[in-house]
């Protein structure tokens, strides 16, 4: 999938994607730190206030006047969690050459690229006070707001108590406590350790001239000392041992139930495209096993969905249902795995499956950042990569007892369940 | 051959096709080099279509709030106990649908077969079945999804402010209406809906990605029967729709 790519620093990789299907460009920028309790608030709060001034666009507005000249080009912040890493950054998104009339936007937007990045506005040698309080407010905004996408938030809540011990639990946001204590002077030690420390990924998909993009940012590294550290992938817990219940009353109209397993395998194992089949099999598609019967058979819910974390071994079943439809549908959801442990999958539902998980694949080549994504998170820590050509290749050679032996290690680790108050049902 | 316009534009490197197929219906062909090919069946038909007559007939028809977005789920349902999502499985194709206010849409996109799956899409929006049985069973499903929307701050936003905004317009009524609302659609009415508004005359097809304007049109002459001419008539009820809004405050 990677056209070129480039070592440019001790642990920065420069890669290139070439590609002339899309009027853009796109250019990420990314830190790859090990989850850390003590750090991920620092980290998810970093680029959000970089963003805020350049030395030479000190103010937001001065950065959105130059944006704008260059034909509306977008940067934005990223901060995503995968397993056990944390990867956060800028991502920009921008008109290509051949449409701008002579103005080289490509040129312009790494430039401002690599300003936000190493050029940020000081003030007496740390970050503005005001960008850093304004920010961490937004912060915590958004982890306020996580309670308010119930779906999301009853996952993340299953997430947090069933990794209660180990990594993967982390929040990504940090808490709302670590939150308020951050200090200017303490983001900026931080910002000067991502850039000494962590190992960095660079991504270009598009169209440029990949010697000028690999002077540029080799040109800001120059002046800077690293002693990267590596990644290492984390321990993965294999199985359960014994079912966790956890029930959070709120005040909401429709349950939600959240059973996390074990998987049983780890990211080593190079059976990412089985995992994910399974998971098309049992609860990934219209045609699945969850759908069909959970959903289509008893009427029990919009939807019943399953969720395949490979990084920390683990699978998640959603579903919003009636209260009282608790146990009637957790059974289900459980029987439906039995059903596929013992090998009772049809051919139809073998081929449909395998369609539905390739015709996925494929369509990652129509998104810059769906084949950024891609490349980047599947090659993260010790991982190989495939491209999606290659991963359908080894789907098609996959058999229902390929499913059944992956089925057969899950076992049920937490059941979460998000209420209402008991007068409401 | 089909009797096509295209429209382009050079510096760009983009065009469109569009015919008026001869069963009546509009299609619309971009070409595009993308990896995934995409088709959208729509016809104009929403929330707010909830009262109507044709030409011919002497009265209105009043009909359950969200029964538009109803009839969208049980389209899905094909003749002999199959529906469309296991059809589209021997394809490959990604299949969805959606209701708004004024429309209801059928689409798919995939990256092989794509003709096979643009029959199947033409072929079960033009066939409905589905009997008092499996409404019932709908019944349970629209209901939790309404109830998912009802603990969903961003949808409950603007459900209140369309309420609050209009005292009349249709626009007030929430595309998936209410548990109570919904429980008293039957069959007869899904059908009713079904022939007033599900006319090819009343229909738009667009598709996109690596797709061929005749081609196209042979998967519509094989699919596709003469839509009968007929005149819908629409009662919004909405005459004496204040200028002001309906309510300044909603909590």
């Amino acid at each position: 999938m990677i056209t070129k790519f480039a070592d440019i620093a001790d642990g920065v990789k420069l890669n290139y994607i070439e590609t002339d299907k899309f009027k853009t460009n796109y250019i990420s920028f990314n830190f790859m730190a090990p989850l850390d309790k003590e750090r991920s608030c620092l980290n998810a709060l970093l680029c959000p206030v970089i963003m805020r001034g350049t030395e030479k666009y000190p103010t937001q507005s001065s950065i959105n006047k130059r944006l704008q000249y260059l034909y509306s080009g977008e940067i934005a912040a990223r901060n995503d969690k995968a397993g056990e890493y944390q990867v956060f950054g800028l991502k920009a998104n921008m008109l290509d050459n051949r449409y701008t009339r002579g103005t080289d936007v490509t040129d312009g937007m790494t430039d401002i690229l690599c300003e936000l990045i190493f050029r940020p506005h000081l003030e007496n040698g740390i970050f503005a006070q005001s960008y850093v309080e304004g920010e961490k407010i937004n912060l915590i905004d958004a982890i306020d707001a996580e309670i308010n996408n119930k779906t999301k938030y009853s996952m993340l809540r299953l997430n947090e108590e069933m990794f209660r011990s180990e990594v993967f639990g982390i929040s990504k946001y940090g808490t709302k406590e670590q939150v308020e204590k951050i200090t200017s002077a303490e983001l900026y030690g931080a910002y000067r350790y991502a850039l000494e420390r962590y190992k960095i990924e660079i991504y270009f998909v598009g169209q440029c001239d990949f010697e000028k993009v690999k002077e540029k940012f080799a040109s800001y590294f120059k002046d800077i000392k690293r002693d990267v550290i590596p990644l290492q992938d984390a321990n993965v817990v294999l199985s359960s041992s014994g079912v966790k219940e956890v029930v959070d009353i709120e005040a909401v109209n429709q349950g939600k139930l959240c059973l996390g397993f074990r998987t049983g395998c780890t990211p080593k194992e190079d059976n990412y495209y089985l995992l994910q089949l399974f998971s098309e099999v049992y609860g990934g598609s219209p045609t699945s096993k969850l759908f069909m019967n959970v959903r289509e058979k008893m009427s029990l819910c919009y939807y019943c969905r399953s969720v395949i974390s490979q990084r920390s071994g683990s699978m998640t079943v959603a579903s919003g249902i009636e209260v009282k439809n608790k146990k009637i549908a957790e059974d289900e959801i459980i029987a439906q795995l039995d059903a596929i442990k013992r090998c009772e999958i049809t051919d139809e539902e073998l081929e449909s499956a395998k369609k539905s998980l390739k015709n996925g694949y494929m369509q990652i080549y129509d998104s810059a950042e769906s084949m950024e994504t891609w490349s980047m998170f599947r090659s993260i820590g010790e991982s190989k990569c495939l491209s999606p050509v290659e991963e359908c290749k080894k789907v098609d050679s996959a058999t229902a007892s390929d499913i059944a032996n992956i089925a057969s290690k899950m076992t049920l680790d937490t059941v979460y369940f998000l209420k209402g108050e008991e007068k409401n049902g | 051959m089909v009797d096509f316009t295209v429209k382009e534009n050079k510096m760009l490197g983009e065009k469109y096709y569009m015919f008026k197929h001869k069963t009546g219906l509009d299609v619309y062909v971009f070409p595009k080099k993308m990896t995934t090919s995409y088709a959208l069946f729509a016809t104009r038909y929403g929330a707010v279509d909830n009262r109507f007559k044709l030409s011919d007939d002497k009265d209105f028809t009043s009909v359950p709030d969200g029964i538009a977005h109803f009839l969208e789920h049980k389209m899905f349902e094909c003749e002999g106990g199959v529906d469309a999502f296991e059809l589209y499985a021997k394809t490959g194709a990604n299949a969805n649908a959606y209701t708004s206010n004024t429309m209801t849409a059928y689409l798919f996109s995939c990256t092989e077969k794509f003709y096979e799956s643009l029959e199947i899409l033409l072929n079960f929006v033009t066939h409905p079945y589905f009997t008092e049985e499996t409404v019932r069973k709908e019944q349970g499903i629209i209901g939790q999804e309404i109830r998912m929307y009802d603990d969903h701050p961003g949808a409950r936003l603007e459900k209140g402010l369309l309420n609050a905004l209009y005292k009349k317009n249709k626009m007030r009524i929430d595309v998936a209406g209410t548990v109570e609302s919904i429980a008293e659609i039957t069959a007869d009415v899904l059908y009713k809906c079904y022939n007033t508004f599900y006319n090819l005359n009343n229909m738009v097809l667009v598709v996109c990605g690596d797709v061929d304007v005749e081609e196209t049109n042979e998967i519509c002459d094989k699919v596709l029967k003469v839509a009968p001419k007929q005149t819908v008539i629409r009662d919004y009820e909405d005459d004496d729709e204040p200028t002001e809004v309906s309510k300044k405050k909603r909590v």
